[in-house]
């Protein structure tokens, strides 16, 4: 039966659940009508479990860097911090990387944030819509300035993460275990994640694409991007960033303004 | 003005055309073919993710075996009614297109 201050008791039972230094809620009782205090302490216990070992599951990079002890401690102080907020627990995570950014303990490993956002816009890429494939027929035979104005249609599951770090060379072999030995980490490092078909991918550019990537993603045209792109950073490469943009299948069509579309 | 243009234009193009033609040559790197997408297989909360907009997404299945939830298999396996007739309750089979049984 519902007592009568069932919106009460439920808001306190929230609260408890994520505050495990003080006591279970009050008018918790026990079959025989005792107080659970134990039996709330049990649940409470499974709660934080599960959500650490989903950023666990979600984060195995980052579990690698510094260690399953301090990472498990380090996803229950966020889980204490960050209760879910959807029911969709594959999306449970989209604050550590700050957190992580912000969190002191952490910094000790000062690119764990940047390899924790790259994994999880792994995860969002994976679970992206599906997307088309570019089609060089679209573009063939254009006459030259319409591509200037020209937009580029990212793919549904493109993401992209700059790090001052070579955060993509870390996250690769951290994922698989391998220890960071020979890594420059004065590169700082673009990685590009997609899921063309089933897989996300993975690529690595060099940071000089950082502002025209900017702005292609923020939609600007392939000319202005181009500006943008070398007043930051002379270096910065047209062809070679579309080059990699399209191995990963990162983009879907380029947009022509009105009436030029193929 | 139109000066700068032309220019910009021609380092676009050939940007562009440069790209396109060194990507062409490489396959791509995508392996499709070797999954496929069966439908009526997922237990609740489990299926994978949409193939677009108006689908349901992942983990938002709210039965075991919702028709319109799928799970990514390997190829050949969806329409294989020996072995879901092991492994699912009932008469049920995997399709590779969306069922209207077991909606929620």
């Amino acid at each position: 039966m519902r007592s009568p201050n069932f919106r009460n008791d439920q808001t306190s039972f929230a609260r408890a659940l994520f505050h495990p230094d003080e006591d279970g809620p009050a008018n918790l009782v026990d079959p025989n009508g005792a107080p659970a205090p134990k039996r709330f302490g049990v649940y409470r216990n499974n709660v934080l479990v599960s959500l650490i070992d989903n950023l666990a599951s979600t984060f195995p990079a980052c579990q690698s860097l510094v260690g399953e002890e301090f990472f498990r401690a380090l996803a229950r102080e966020y889980a204490l911090n960050f209760p879910p907020s959807s029911p969709l627990m594959i999306y449970y995570g989209d604050e550590f990387a700050q957190f992580l950014g912000n969190f002191k303990p952490a910094q000790q490993v000062p690119f764990l944030a940047d390899i924790a956002d790259i994994e999880y816009k792994r995860v969002k890429s994976y679970h992206a819509a599906d997307g088309g494939r570019f089609d060089p027929v679209t573009i063939a035979n254009l006459p030259q300035q319409a591509l200037d104005s020209a937009k580029l249609k990212f793919h549904p599951s493109f993401f992209w993460s700059y790090s001052r770090f070579p955060a993509h060379d870390i996250y690769q072999r951290a994922a698989v275990g391998q220890t960071l030995e020979g890594i420059d980490f004065e590169q700082p490092q673009i990685t590009l994640l997609c899921r063309p078909s089933w897989d996300v991918a993975t690529a690595a550019i060099d940071a000089k694409h950082k502002a025209g990537l900017t702005a292609l993603t923020a939609g600007f045209s392939l000319a202005t991007s181009v500006d943008i792109g070398e007043k930051s950073d002379p270096a910065f490469d047209l062809q070679d960033l579309l080059t990699n943009l399209l191995a990963l299948g990162a983009i879907e069509r380029f947009e022509l303004k009105n009436g030029e579309q193929k | 003005m139109s000066k700068a243009k032309t220019a910009t234009g021609l380092v676009v193009a050939s940007a562009v055309a440069a790209a396109v033609a060194s990507t062409a040559s490489v396959a791509p790197a995508l392996a499709e073919g070797d999954m496929e997408k069966c439908y009526g297989v997922s237990v609740a909360g489990k299926n994978d993710c949409a193939a677009g907009p108006g689908t349901s997404c992942a983990g938002t299945s709210k039965v075991d075996y919702q028709g319109n939830a799928w799970t990514l298999v390997p190829a050949g396996l969806c329409e294989n009614e020996e072995f879901w007739a092991k492994v699912l309750p009932g008469d049920r089979t995997g399709s590779l297109e969306a069922l209207e049984r077991d909606m929620s």
